[in-house]
């Protein structure tokens, strides 16, 4: 059995992404070295929003996921649920996210909040089912209200009755990314996991991506993992990103086809199909639980 | 000659409760970025200034029942204003965020990373939300009274835009550096944004009490408010003239800007019965959402044809009681069914100038509005999307152009040139 192609990502914390020219500069770049993960604010405090560049970044993404940092020290679930769906359906179901307990200055209790910052997030999710929307104007039937309810989210930080004002994402729940950098990684069931070589194994489930500054230095090694079964991709920070994004495509990338850990073109799936689908991940579970009468 | 100024309303799939069964308009295609994109553009033909997104913070419905038949594609305001940035280059971008369920810090990157990505065109509709169910998504059992959400706008807004302007005071306290805003907001020195074109957004309120009113013209660049008739304009904007000269402001920096709802065919009569088709668009059962969406209370359990169920109304609406009590009570003096005065209920405008007419008409109109001293421009809010808007771009812009009404070029680059405001 052939495995799925190498994952590829790369990280821009810049806070030149809120300029213009260069935001769009990069996210082409990006789609040239056939990034699938573009992940936005990665790992800083940046002085602007990735929620909006992201979304600004949509229209010009082409085959690039879009993975803003999602700051659970100060958003609020409510209201990056129905952003992050609009984004979802803005890429037609090519979005992520990063929620990240690294952003504000570490307190002690980042972590269980940021754990019940995903949880009410997905639950605002699952308020709205699939196939909750028939839109026929002959009969007048816009949605099927027996599948919208209320969440009724009550956890140790946030409490959110729900039901979101927004439609379930196209993916269900946009692609979830963690880094083991954040201590949140493994406790949230993440899609995909970022980590070095000596990292503590990953629970098992997500894609787990190799992190790499420049990647050619170690591309024997990359191969190997890859091989092996031990990793699923790679993600890249490059210092220099216009540099880092350019040399990996003009070299990195063709010693990767050359080596069979990626196909000379890309297959259609890879173009046309959602995030979740390119990445060999299932759609995201309906978790949705019939609130119990007290 | 002073220009009129042309603000989009982008309300989901248009103004009519069933007006999205309308022909002409497409409810799927509002969840697509193409739709945006052609809709950006479409609206730079037009040369208007701005699009506007209202917003809410509750699901639609009442009671935790969301209605089958309301149109509720309500993606995320910001996030398609962001969006529609990247796909027009000259259009004003105007989003509704509340000051009662954000924080200064978190509002001031979003918007400064819109003006920057924009090149100057982010605008903000500042609103203290008022449903009751909002209250329940934040962790909160009830809204704030009035008054303290009031309070607390004018306090973020002072906050947010020391952020924005870089003015916070130097550091008092070592460690964090923490720089006191005011009574509701400590904010840290280190938060303040980059500076970006506008600077500060453009600020746009919508209050209509008192509270309201004032807090708008302390505050507002540009006011929305419903008209529905020249004296009502003339009435409000004399009013908010005279409380923003109050404030020591120059009331021409402040644009007053009503809705105007609109049908429009080739004659008069044509779009009267274009509209009645509209308005029977909305199905007896879709008026009783609606009408329950109104009230706060879930109607689907009770009988259409029986009487209004007054007191189970009252006793079960997410509102309190007494702020529909009122429209109810004339419901059951009039002696009407639930249905009935669902219909009626749905046929009574919400305030907001509704025209009927032609073409040639409607631009009369506007021109007698602005002549009037009834506004400075319109807030567009079509009938349904996006068949109605492409009918005003087609055949009533081509007119206030003609007459000199309506720039036929974009001048300057951000929001606040084309409003024609010095920052």
């Amino acid at each position: 059995m052939t495995r799925a192609p190498l994952i590829l990502s790369a990280g821009i914390g810049d806070a030149r992404l809120s300029d213009p020219v260069w935001a769009k500069e990069m996210v082409a770049l990006a789609d040239q070295a056939r990034i699938d993960l573009l992940l936005l604010g990665d790992g800083h405090a940046s002085p602007f929003d990735p929620l909006v560049v992201a979304s600004w970044l949509a229209p010009h993404a082409g085959s690039v996921g879009l993975v803003p940092t999602i700051d659970t020290g100060r958003d609020l679930p409510f209201h990056v649920a129905r952003a992050l769906s609009a984004l979802d359906f803005l890429t037609g179901g090519c979005s992520g996210w990063q929620p990240s307990t690294l952003v504000q200055p570490s307190i002690g209790d980042s972590v269980p909040r940021g754990v019940d910052f995903v949880g009410a997030t997905r639950s605002l999710w699952d308020s709205w089912d699939a196939d909750a929307l028939v839109i026929d104007p002959t009969t007048g039937v816009y949605l099927d209200s027996g599948k919208v309810r209320r969440n009724d989210y009550r956890g140790d930080y946030f409490r959110v009755l729900g039901p979101l004002n927004a439609a379930r994402p196209p993916q269900g729940h946009p692609v979830l990314v963690q880094t083991d950098a954040d201590p949140l990684w493994s406790q949230v069931a993440a899609d995909v996991v970022i980590i070095d070589m000596d990292s503590p194994k990953p629970p098992p489930g997500p894609k787990c991506l190799l992190r790499t500054y420049t990647a050619l230095a170690g591309l024997d090694q990359i191969t190997q993992l890859y091989r092996d079964g031990i990793i699923d991709g790679i993600h890249l920070t490059p210092p220099y990103p216009r540099k880092g994004l350019q040399e990996f495509a003009d070299t990195m990338l063709p010693a990767l086809i050359e080596r069979g850990l990626l196909p000379a073109t890309r297959p259609e799936i890879q173009r046309a199909g959602t995030l979740r689908e390119r990445l060999g991940l299932s759609v995201a579970p309906h978790s949705f639980h019939p609130i119990q009468a007290d | 000659m002073a220009h009129l100024h042309l603000w989009a309303f982008l309300q989901g799939i248009g103004h009519y409760p069933g007006g999205w069964r309308d022909p002409g308009a497409t409810p799927r295609a509002v969840f697509d970025l193409d739709y945006y994109r052609r809709i950006g553009q479409l609206i730079e033909r037009g040369r208007f200034d701005a699009i506007v997104f209202g917003d809410q913070l509750q699901g639609r419905g009442a009671n935790g029942h969301t209605p089958a038949r309301l149109a509720i594609p309500t993606l995320d305001p910001i996030t398609l204003l962001s969006a529609i940035a990247a796909v027009t280059e000259h259009v004003g971008l105007v989003a509704t965020v509340s000051t009662t369920y954000n924080e200064p810090d978190a509002l001031a990157d979003r918007f400064a990373t819109l003006d920057r990505l924009s090149n100057g065109r982010a605008g903000w509709n500042i609103v203290t939300t008022a449903h009751p169910a909002s209250a329940w998504n934040f962790g909160d059992d009830a809204m704030p009274e009035k008054s303290t959400r009031y309070a607390r706008a004018a306090a973020f807004v002072d906050a947010a835009s020391m952020l924005w302007d870089g003015a916070l005071p130097a550091a008092k306290a070592p460690n964090p550096p923490v720089a006191i805003a005011n009574d509701w907001f400590t904010l840290h020195a280190a938060l303040a944004t980059p500076r970006t074109p506008q600077v500060r957004p453009v600020f746009v309120q919508a209050g209509q009490s008192p509270d309201g009113r004032d807090f708008a013209a302390r505050t507002a660049e540009a006011i929305f408010c419903p008209a529905r008739t020249i004296e009502d304009g003339k009435a409000f904007r004399d009013d908010i003239r005279a409380r923003i000269a109050k404030f020591g402001r120059d009331p021409d920096a402040v644009k007053v800007m009503p809705g105007l709802s609109f049908v429009l065919a080739a004659t008069e009569a044509e779009a009267i019965a274009k509209d009645e088709a509209l308005v029977n668009l909305a199905d007896p059962a879709m008026c009783i959402e609606y009408l329950g969406e109104s009230l706060g209370y879930y109607l689907g359990d009770h009988d259409p044809d029986g009487p209004i169920p007054r007191d189970a109304i009252l006793a079960g609406t997410d509102f309190p009681p007494e702020d529909i009590a009122k429209p109810i009570d004339a419901g059951v003096k009039s002696g009407a069914s639930l249905v009935e005065f669902a219909k009626t209920f749905v046929r009574v405008p919400r305030g907001h100038h509704v025209f009927r007419g032609t073409p040639e008409q409607m631009a009369d109109m506007m021109g007698e509005w602005i002549a009037q001293g009834a506004c400075d421009g319109f807030t567009l809010q079509p009938a349904y999307m996006p068949g109605e808007l492409e009918l005003f771009i087609d055949q009533v812009v081509p007119i206030l152009q003609a007459r000199g009404l309506l720039r036929t070029e974009y001048e300057g680059t951000t929001l606040r040139d084309r409003l024609g405001m010095v920052a």
